[in-house]
């Protein structure tokens, strides 16, 4: 399926900073997309709008030519899923129930045994099913990433949102996860959009990579193609080397004088709202 | 230093392959049954429970002459015995009424607990029993002034117990409606119906302060034939609507955002089952009195043992939650010579065996 972006604005209520101001992207070919940018730059934003988590200020996104505000949630779930950042386990069910849950928007279309078939085969595929019968709370983070991609899967779709599926996960399931969702691209053919922070972990399994910077896209291409040290300069103000690693771009962070020189501001302003509390306490405390 | 053979980290590691696709399905659904069967064990237990709560009274019934009583009442046959006579006119509302109450407030909780995804909820949680009870102390002091004779009681206690439901729909239509802020709205109405009861109940000859006072606290006595064709059909057709809203709930358990992405309007589902938690409370808190601890504590109970599928979850907290309230009702009248209140009884049992099951669950909410 073919994802459009076009010129697309956004504003939030009651705010005038502009979050994206103009981007424009088109997805056309099935393969794992990393969608990377520091924190608060709008990629998340950006890939909400695709699945109408967030409404557009001004500009489009086109599905297959269709616009995404004419295409009704219900319709949309039948070919794009959401992997949310985490989940609320509260009340969680068992892995069988909550991968079952992608099969919500085919109600009254499929039978329950169609359901079960196709949740099993998920499972399956993402080699959980000696947890099949567990409760999800007693997953560990990594398996509950696991759960919730093969829940998207479920819902069969040919779009795949996944909002930071590596947070919280230690450095091997980190690697295990986007694999995992490289695998996945190439053996569904379909599109798989990650919003990820992790340079090394994009560069190793990436098939493109999106960098948002400054409300539009800053670089859009192969990891060889953006992950340069220039482009990160550029996106996260950090200074890094890169090399070639199996055959992918391998990048080292490099520590260097004025790397926190905003982290100095911050803790100055800090020490002076301290000192002024501290001064008008005093000055209270002799009247 | 030996480099390791990162080729084997090309391949996939998925398995395509679909062998073992029915075992699973298989195991599944040998999974459910076993927490349908659940279900079953409970609803036996509800049945012997039947026997003896209708059974023991001072003129007491053998527990075989019960269900050969109930059977002949079904079938529409009158042996025009004593047994019958006491079983149809006397017992068998009282049952009645315990088990609509405890399907009713148990349905109501573990879908309340679900949708605002807290395990202190209940029916009660948005303010429904202060504001019933408010309606009730305002009927008791106005009294005649109503016009509504011995329903004036019911009638205010069902209407006031609706207002905190209003209140959060008026703030829903103003500000999105999280499950914190309908917690929040709820805890305010109830500070204020609580004044106000109370400055009413000081402006009370004592007479009426009693009987306030005595409304507060559930129970089952003023169940009778007359008033629970209306107390089944609000926990009946409220209960069938929960459990129709099962699919809703479990889906919106994966998260507001993720909900949103199936096509369910999460606002929308959230106010209706406010709605209809409200309406099936206030329907039997109106009659009843408050009768706590039953709303929270089966669907907690049932969640052990079926999980938090709410299409399960539902049916069982009812049958639970039915036989919890008959069986607090055969203390109730069992312990000593005077009847104590059913509120007084759901609320002994149920504070300790719920504290022993926290103590024995091993996770921090099942």
């Amino acid at each position: 399926m073919k994802v459009e972006i076009k010129d697309l604005h956004f504003t939030y209520p009651n705010s005038s900073k502009e979050i994206l101001k103009g981007v424009d992207l088109v997805i056309d070919k099935p393969g794992l997309v990393c969608v990377l940018g520091p924190n608060g730059v709008g990629k998340s934003t950006m890939v909400y709008c695709i699945n109408k988590l967030q409404t557009a200020t001004s500009g489009e996104v086109l599905i297959d030519g269709k616009n995404v505000n004419d295409i009704s949630f219900k319709e949309m779930a039948k070919f794009l899923s959401f992997v949310p950042h985490n989940e609320d386990d509260t009340f969680s069910m068992s892995v069988m129930e909550t991968v079952l849950l992608g099969r919500f928007p085919f109600k009254g279309e499929t039978d329950a045994m169609t359901d079960m078939r196709i949740a099993a085969e998920n499972i399956k595929l993402l080699g959980i099913e000696d947890l099949a019968m567990q409760g999800f709370d007693n997953l560990s983070a990594g398996q509950h990433q696991k759960v919730m991609i093969a829940r998207g899967l479920t819902q069969e779709p040919q779009i795949l949102i996944c909002d930071e599926p590596t947070a919280n996960l230690d450095v091997r399931y980190q690697m295990i996860v986007m694999r995992l969702l490289r695998d996945l691209a190439r053996i569904k053919q379909i599109t798989i959009i990650v919003i990820c922070h992790d340079l090394n972990v994009t560069a190793q399994y990436a098939d493109r990579v999106v960098m948002v910077y400054g409300g539009k896209i800053m670089a859009d291409g192969t990891p060889e193609e953006t992950l340069t040290a220039e482009n990160i300069k550029a996106l996260f103000n950090v200074e890094s080397e890169i090399s070639e690693l199996q055959g992918r771009p391998h990048i080292a962070l490099l520590d260097y004088d004025g790397l926190d020189s905003h982290v100095d501001e911050i803790l100055g302003n800090i020490n002076r709202m301290k000192e002024e509390a501290a001064a008008e306490i005093a000055e209270h405390s002799k009247e | 230093m030996k480099r390791p053979n990162f080729s084997r980290f090309k391949s996939s590691s998925l398995d395509t392959t679909g062998a073992g696709v029915d075992e699973l399905v298989h195991t599944y659904r040998h999974f459910r049954m076993r927490k349908l069967l659940f279900i079953v064990v409970i609803a036996i237990f509800l049945v012997i429970l039947t026997g003896l709560s209708v059974g023991m009274g001072q003129y007491e019934i053998s527990f075989h002459r019960v269900y050969e009583c109930i059977w002949n009442l079904i079938i529409g046959y009158d042996d025009g015995s004593v047994d019958m006579s006491v079983v149809s006119v006397q017992r068998l509302p009282r049952l009645v009424g315990a088990i609509v109450v405890g399907c009713g407030l148990a349905a109501a909780g573990g879908a309340m607990q679900s949708m605002l995804k807290n395990p202190l909820a209940d029916p009660y949680t948005t303010g429904i029993s202060s504001g019933a009870c408010f309606g009730a102390t305002l009927a008791i002091s106005l009294g005649a002034l109503i016009g509504l004779g011995s329903y004036g009681t019911v009638v205010f206690a069902f209407l006031f117990a609706l207002i905190p439901a209003a209140v959060i729909l008026m703030l829903a239509a103003m500000k999105k409606c999280s499950p914190a802020m309908m917690i929040l709205a709820g805890i305010s109405v109830m500070y204020i119906f609580n004044a106000l009861t109370q400055y009413f109940m000081l402006t009370m000859d004592e007479q009426d302060m009693a009987a306030a006072y005595q409304w507060t606290i559930g129970t089952l006595v003023k169940v009778t034939w007359s008033n629970l064709p209306i107390m089944i059909a609000i926990a009946a057709i409220g209960s069938v609507a929960l459990f129709y809203m099962a699919k809703f709930l479990n889906a919106m358990n994966g998260g507001d955002a993720f909900a949103k992405t199936l096509g369910i309007d999460v606002q929308k589902i959230r106010i209706l089952v406010l709605v209809i938690v409200s309406i099936v409370a206030a329907g039997i808190v109106s009659f009843t009195g408050v009768i706590g601890f039953i709303g929270m504590v089966a669907p907690h109970i049932c969640r052990m043992f079926v999980g938090s599928d709410n299409r399960l979850l539902i049916p069982s907290a009812m049958v639970l939650g039915a036989a919890l309230t008959v069986f607090s009702d055969i203390i109730s009248r069992a312990v000593i010579s005077v009847e104590v209140p059913i509120g007084v009884i759901t609320s002994l049992i149920g504070g300790p065996l719920f504290l022993f099951l926290v103590l024995r669950e091993t996770k921090e909410v099942w």
